[in-house]
């Protein structure tokens, strides 16, 4: 996982922990009103407002009430792994429940706003002070908001990923028809990443099932580029080089057209109109001949008509 | 690594059983040959289930060892390229002319008893067949 330059949030210069604490003795003597003033701009989203409102009462005050610690902790004490730890997690969890992360700006936005007022109150006669205290809060609620942002986006990364891995695995299935025939049916965009992961696939599942023909259906392929196309010729080449024959079926007119004007001569494969043509091509390379039912066997609903 | 060159009727048997190195191929195609001439061979079955990597070198000897095998009058049947090589004789360009390739041995032998080079092995089966 990609960290931020933890250090810097970590061991805060001392300018800035002066900026901190003076920030923190307003909030902290304010600090229910500001969560009720946060709290109720929250309840104007729609998405906050679902989620709090599935949050009993009591949680929620016990959360607060860690938070505060864990800020009173860093900012008096200098805790701030436990801290910076803490908003990790937080990030980790809106990433989890499909929070939008635009929406955290508006909270902080009222927060800000709900914390400026009483920090202007109480420092009304000190200006030195009030200047200190509103750098403070800035940095902290930035500092803030980066970790969790961090936290967010590496999450939202890893989910991305492993339903990439997912489709992957999903996109490509190699099917025993019947005994040495295989079925392929490719469905969807094409890319090179993918293409290859076919490869990958239609070569060990040709020496594991002891394959000697396969059939390849592109009927649910929009459209192919040349780089594709070409690894799709390859495929073909090497599966012949394991003993198999492979059948493409199901080009369809567009498809076609575009592997002409490429150049790319489908050399080294049997090309069939259809899966079901493809399919009675490979039982014929394999010697099999399907029967129908016989006289006596046909079902009755054939016979009446 | 020695590689064993196995005779079967008219039909000789060369299994790599690992990577062979540069010389290993080169030394396979000088005693293949040989043998090929000496033995009067109509196939030579090259398995390949034990070669996992392969360069450009032994790709290339593989086609021309089969060319060769051509000239000498022999048909070359290469069994059990695994994926990888598969790709990598392809990605090589490689076209492997006058070459039949099969699964495994099992469809080698069979292929050349069906042609009538092993011999002894067509034999063999007929006779296990008529057993059963």
């Amino acid at each position: 996982m990609k960290n931020l330059p933890q250090s810097a949030i970590s061991n805060p210069t001392s300018e800035e922990i002066e900026a901190y604490r003076i920030f923190w003795v307003p909030y902290e003597a304010h600090y229910d009103e500001i969560q009720l003033d946060v709290l109720a701009e929250a309840k104007k989203i729609p998405q906050f407002e679902k989620l709090i409102s599935s949050i009993p009462p009591q949680m929620m005050v016990e959360q607060n009430k860690i938070n505060k610690a864990l800020m009173r902790g860093a900012i008096l004490d200098g805790k701030w792994d436990d801290f910076i730890n803490h908003q990790r997690s937080e990030g980790v969890k809106y990433a989890k429940m499909g929070l939008a992360f635009p929406l955290w700006f508006e909270l902080l936005t009222s927060f800000r706003r709900s914390l400026n007022k009483h920090i202007i109150i109480d420092y009304k006669n000190n200006s030195t002070n009030l200047n200190l205290a509103l750098e403070g809060m800035n940095r902290f609620v930035d500092v803030s908001m980066a970790i969790i942002g961090d936290a967010y986006l590496n999450t939202k990364e890893e989910i991305i990923s492993t339903q990439q891995r997912s489709i992957l695995e999903l996109s490509t299935p190699v099917l025993q028809f019947r005994d040495r025939l295989l079925i392929i049916p490719i469905i969807g965009m094409v890319d090179t990443h993918r293409a290859r992961q076919l490869t990958e696939n239609l070569l060990n599942k040709v020496r594991d099932n002891r394959a000697k023909v396969v059939v390849m259906d592109i009927t649910g392929v929009a459209t192919v580029d040349s780089k594709v196309a070409n690894h799709i010729i390859q495929t073909v080449e090497a599966a012949s080089l394991m003993g198999a024959t492979v059948i493409l079926t199901g080009i369809s007119p567009t498809i076609a057209q575009t592997l002409v004007i490429l150049g790319a001569e489908m050399r080294g494969a049997i090309t069939v109109g259809d899966l079901q043509g493809g399919i009675e091509v490979a039982e014929k390379l394999l010697g099999l001949k399907v029967i129908g039912p016989t006289t006596a066997e046909r079902p009755v609903s054939a016979e009446k008509a | 690594m020695f590689v064993p060159i196995l005779k079967l009727g008219f039909c000789l048997i060369v299994t790599a059983q690992s990577d062979l190195t540069d010389t290993e191929w080169k030394q396979l195609q000088f005693t293949l040959l040989e043998k090929v001439a000496s033995t009067h061979a109509r196939n030579v079955i090259l398995d390949m289930t034990g070669v996992n990597i392969l360069d450009s070198f032994a790709g290339r000897m593989i086609n021309d060892i089969a060319q060769m095998i051509h000239l000498g009058g022999a048909e070359t049947i290469i069994v059990g390229i695994q994926p990888e090589v598969a790709w990598t004789l392809v990605q090589l360009g490689l076209r492997l002319k006058n070459v039949i390739t099969l699964l495994d041995l099992e469809e080698g032998i069979e292929l050349a008893s069906r042609q009538g080079s092993a011999n002894s092995l067509a034999l063999f089966t007929k006779k296990a067949n008529n057993a059963f």
